[in-house]
């Protein structure tokens, strides 16, 4: 207990000690930071973070990160590449002009750094920041609304429909080592507008660092958004991300997400369904190799009558991987008509490997259709018996299987730009996975 | 109105509980308090040896230092553990079956309850009457009244008694299994029952040995202010099996009475244990005041190589069910099986579900949990299968079905699945849905009435658990769930 509460004083510190803004801004952080120090970090008695080994990360005090981080060209080369888009390039949390490219701008679009819309008291970044994601519930998300500083603000005006999307960039780079970054994406889309938004997260840092980032999203009626969210961290990193989105009526949006990389990797995201007709899909693929822990919490609201969602999220697990799929739908009472469908399904390939499964239902209202289903388990002896029997090695048989049950997901990616990386990363952690050529 | 919403009103309308009644009886209790000297008390009043004291009073002091549990997905006001008797009895306590007290007969009567041996042969002398027999251990609050045919059990080696004399006259036994399976400090309410059970029933099943008739025990709560907690004790030893039926009512009382009970069950090589409830506590009125807090840890060891224990359970009654009948498959090729049929209504909540711990190569796991909620009802299901390193070649399958009737009610489903080895099969599938217009349309367009209809709709949801009931017990059950749902409709 001691530890914690010195560990809150030095966040606090942290805080006290940083540059201060003005109005509106500051009082959401101060808020946030009140927050944090009333919560503190998460413990194992929690329900949502009962597999969730947080002490080494809690003894260690992680300071936002000093300026003048420098990346390698290798980091950039693996940046997600879209002709015609525009992309934000983030080091160590704080924009790069250097990277980045908004010539690409188009009417109706309005791009820019989350510092600029502080500065210039940005309409969007006051409706949104720290008010779409709640400090309350999520001690990491308070943690960035109290020191982000910098991030993606991505405004959509209504009727707009954007045919390249919006890259953004989160880099780290060495000097990013035992600090910690706190990248924020606020993203509006209008009315009838659709847009779609590739986050890419990954570093170089040698050293362990606490990568929290914020996503605020919010649709408006008829609107549609399109998130490819690839998590591919330096693999000392702690990453611990959280994104939460409003879809009302008639809107539609849709995750993919990968989580590839960093020694552990969380990623909650909320979505409410606030409106008849909202739809929401979500798709995921998560990898866990060495000593890996891959986690991702969803939790799907449907708040009114008529709304669909569905979700598939698939996790392959090496050796002493371990795995958390924590899957809540609540249908509120007055949500008839609600249609929701989640489904989860593990690869364990060593016997070490740990893989948890939650798919949860909560539901109020009487009029619906929801069903979850989930598997834990190894390829199917049938089919590796039927490419045996065809004159097929073991080994190659099993690669092969084991690329087809997780390439279903990477198969509707929705940026491809970044399918080939995510494919090699799934090729390095399969055993065996040499003996594929990634095809084309 | 539409008809389904017609009957959907009926059902959510007043309820009858037809076991409601109290039995007039000169009682001995103790004042509501718990401390050691209530412990104590209970003890001595048992004549139990030094050992079995101490092993109460070290739970006792587990318990006092647990904070009470509020994971559990139910609404209700804080207990006070000190208004609580934690010890009722009827004044004469009778020797043999034959000075029992007859008004208790006359209410097990009233309940259906064989209480007399000769009764049953009769019904084989009587033309065409042939009814299984059953054997009874019947437990009023927080004793034990009698138990037939004890006798005939014992020709074979069974030991079938309550737990206070096989404490008494078996202790080498109840000091070898007892809280091997649920340990003192398991959890808070396992706690509670460590240090003030009062009675229950213990099974002993020689090597080699097939129990020739059903056991059951039936358990009745009357006296208010009280809560009853009884202990049941199986073991099964190799090869043995055994089949057990436990059924409990209580009368209609505007407070909530508790009910924390433990179940342990050990299966040694080749052993079978089959363990059945019809639960039905009083649910309270129908405005939810009174009824049962029902907060019961069983669980089952298949300690042997392949065991098999079956839990299979009808959960129609108390305010609030908090039950998670459990199997540890420790055995190699042991099998766990957990069926249950669970329905809420008035302003019933149940949070229950299943544990199946696979230790165990080939160890197998069923789990088919059907569940009806009404009216308010409100009930989640919670399961864990967990998978060890050990546990080669583990194999689960869980269906979980609810059907809800009426737009207040609720269903939840909370499954855990942690897997640790890669040759485990775990498969989890969810359902929720309701009575279409469509089904109800079909039945009445070929002459079924709309009552009807709605039985068979549900009788067709639960058939999977129903079929793997005892045959009497599955009739009783189907009785029962008309009962429950159907009193109001139509």
């Amino acid at each position: 207990m001691e530890a914690v509460s010195e560990q809150k004083s030095v966040y606090l510190q942290a805080f006290e000690a940083a540059d201060r803004l003005d109005g509106w801004p500051e009082e959401r952080r101060q808020q946030a930071i009140q927050a944090f120090e009333s919560q503190g970090f998460p413990t194992r008695r929690m329900e949502a973070w009962k597999h969730a080994k947080l002490t080494a990360l809690t003894q260690q005090t992680f300071k936002p990160v000093p300026e003048g981080g420098e990346l390698s060209a290798a980091t950039v080369e693996r940046f997600a590449d879209v002709a015609g888009a525009v992309r934000l390039v983030f080091v160590d949390g704080r924009f790069s002009p250097r990277y980045s490219d908004l010539d690409a701008a188009v009417p109706g679009l309005k791009v820019q750094s989350l510092a600029a819309a502080f500065r210039e008291d940005d309409g969007l970044a006051h409706e949104q920041f720290g008010r779409v994601m709640d400090a309350e519930s999520h001690a990491f998300a308070a943690l960035n609304t109290a020191f982000a500083v910098d991030g993606a603000v991505v405004d959509v005006a209504p009727n707009t429909v954007l045919d390249a999307p919006v890259v953004v960039i989160f880099a780290n780079s060495r000097k990013a080592s035992g600090h910690a970054v706190y990248p924020r994406v606020l993203l509006r889309a209008g009315s009838n507008a659709e847009v779609r938004l590739v986050q890419q997260y990954l570093g170089e840092n040698e050293d362990a660092a606490l990568i929290a980032p914020v996503s605020e999203v919010l649709l408006h009626d008829n609107a549609s958004v399109r998130i490819q969210h690839f998590q591919d961290e330096s693999l000392p990193s702690w990453h611990l991300g959280a994104m939460r989105v409003r879809v009302p009526r008639d809107a539609r949006f849709a995750l993919h997400t990968v989580t590839a990389g960093a020694r552990f990797g969380r990623t909650d995201v909320q979505v409410d369904l606030e409106g008849p007709g909202a739809d929401v899909s979500m798709n995921g693929l998560y990898l866990s190799d060495g000593e890996r822990y891959a986690d991702y919490h969803t939790v799907v609201r449907h708040v009114t009558d008529h709304s669909h969602s569905q979700q598939l999220f698939k996790g392959v697990l090496t050796g002493r991987g371990e795995s958390v799929f924590d899957g809540m739908i609540h249908v509120a009472r007055d949500a008839q008509q609600t249609d929701s469908e989640q489904q989860n399904n593990n690869l364990l390939l060593s016997p070490l490997a740990l893989a948890h499964s939650n798919p949860r239902l909560e539901i109020y209202a009487d009029d619906v259709k929801c069903a979850h289903g989930s598997t834990v388990g190894e390829l199917d002896a049938d089919a590796l018996f039927y490419l045996r029997s065809r004159g097929i090695a073991r080994d190659d048989a099993q690669a092969l299987l084991t690329f087809a049950f997780a390439n279903d997901v990477l198969g509707s990616m929705i940026e491809p730009a970044l399918a080939p990386q995510a494919r090699d990363r799934l090729l390095s952690v399969l055993p065996g996975g040499n003996l594929l050529e990634a095809p084309e | 109105m539409s008809a389904s919403s017609k009957t959907i009103e009926e059902i959510t309308g007043k309820r009858g509980y037809e076991y409601g009644f109290i039995t007039d009886i000169e009682q001995e209790s103790l004042p509501p308090g718990l401390s050691e000297e209530t412990v104590r008390f209970i003890s001595a009043k048992k004549d139990e040896p030094e050992w079995m004291l101490e092993w109460r009073l070290e739970a006792l002091r587990g318990w006092l230092e647990m904070p009470h549990p509020n994971w559990a997905h139910v609404h209700y006001k804080p207990i006070d553990f000190q208004a609580i008797s934690y010890y009722a009895a009827p004044k004469n306590q009778p020797k043999s079956l034959d000075e029992v007290d007859p008004k208790l007969l006359e209410m097990y009567e009233k309940l259906g309850i064989p209480m007399h041996e000769r009764e049953m042969l009769a019904g084989v002398e009587g033309a065409g009457e042939q009814r299984p027999e059953v054997a009874v251990d019947a437990v009023f609050d927080s004793v034990s009244v009698g138990t037939t045919y004890k006798a005939k059990l014992a020709e074979q080696g069974i030991i079938f008694c309550s737990m206070s004399e096989a404490v008494q006259d078996h202790p080498e036994l109840v000091r070898k299994y007892l809280g091997t399976v649920v340990p003192r400090k398991d959890n808070f309410f396992a706690a509670l029952n460590s240090a003030v059970f009062s009675d229950g029933s213990f099974v002993y099943i020689p090597k080699g040995v097939r129990c020739p008739m059903e056991l059951s025990t039936y358990f009745r709560m009357n006296a208010g202010h009280t809560g009853q907690f009884e202990r049941t004790l199986i073991i099964a030893e190799e090869g043995a099996s055994v089949s057990y039926l436990e059924g409990c009512t209580a009368p209609m009382r505007d407070e909530n009475q508790l009910h924390a009970a433990v179940v342990e069950l050990v299966a040694l090589d080749d052993a079978d244990i089959k363990y059945s409830t019809v639960q039905n506590w009083y649910p309270g009125d129908e405005n939810g005041v009174g009824g049962i807090f029902n907060f019961v840890t069983k669980r089952g060891l298949c300690a042997g190589k392949r065991s098999r224990i079956a839990w299979t359970q009808v959960e129609t009654g108390s305010a609030i069910t908090w039950k998670y009948p459990s199997c540890v498959l420790k055995g190699d090729d042991s099998v766990g099986e957990f069926y249950s049929v669970a329905v809420t209504r008035g302003y019933q909540q149940a949070d229950t579900g299943t544990k199946m711990i696979h230790m165990g190569k080939n160890t197998r796991s069923t789990i088919i949990a059907k569940g009806i909620s009404a009216g308010h009802g409100e009930q989640s299901y919670r399961g864990l299968v967990r998978v060890l390193p050990t546990a080669k070649d583990a194999r689960n399958y869980s269906q979980c079905d609810s059907m809800l009737i009426g737009d207040k009610c609720a269903a939840h489903t909370f499954p855990y699945i942690d897997a640790q080895h890669p040759g485990a099969q775990i498969e989890h599938e969810a359902t929720t849905s309701r009575i279409s217009e469509d089904q109800l349309f079909y039945c009445k367009q070929r002459g079924i009435g709309e009552e009807e209809a709605v039985s068979l709709i549900v009788n067709g949801f639960c058939r999977d658990v129903f079929k793997k009931l005892p045959m009497e017990f599955a009739v009783e059950a189907q009785k029962l769930l008309e009962v429950t749902l159907e009193d109001s409709v139509g």
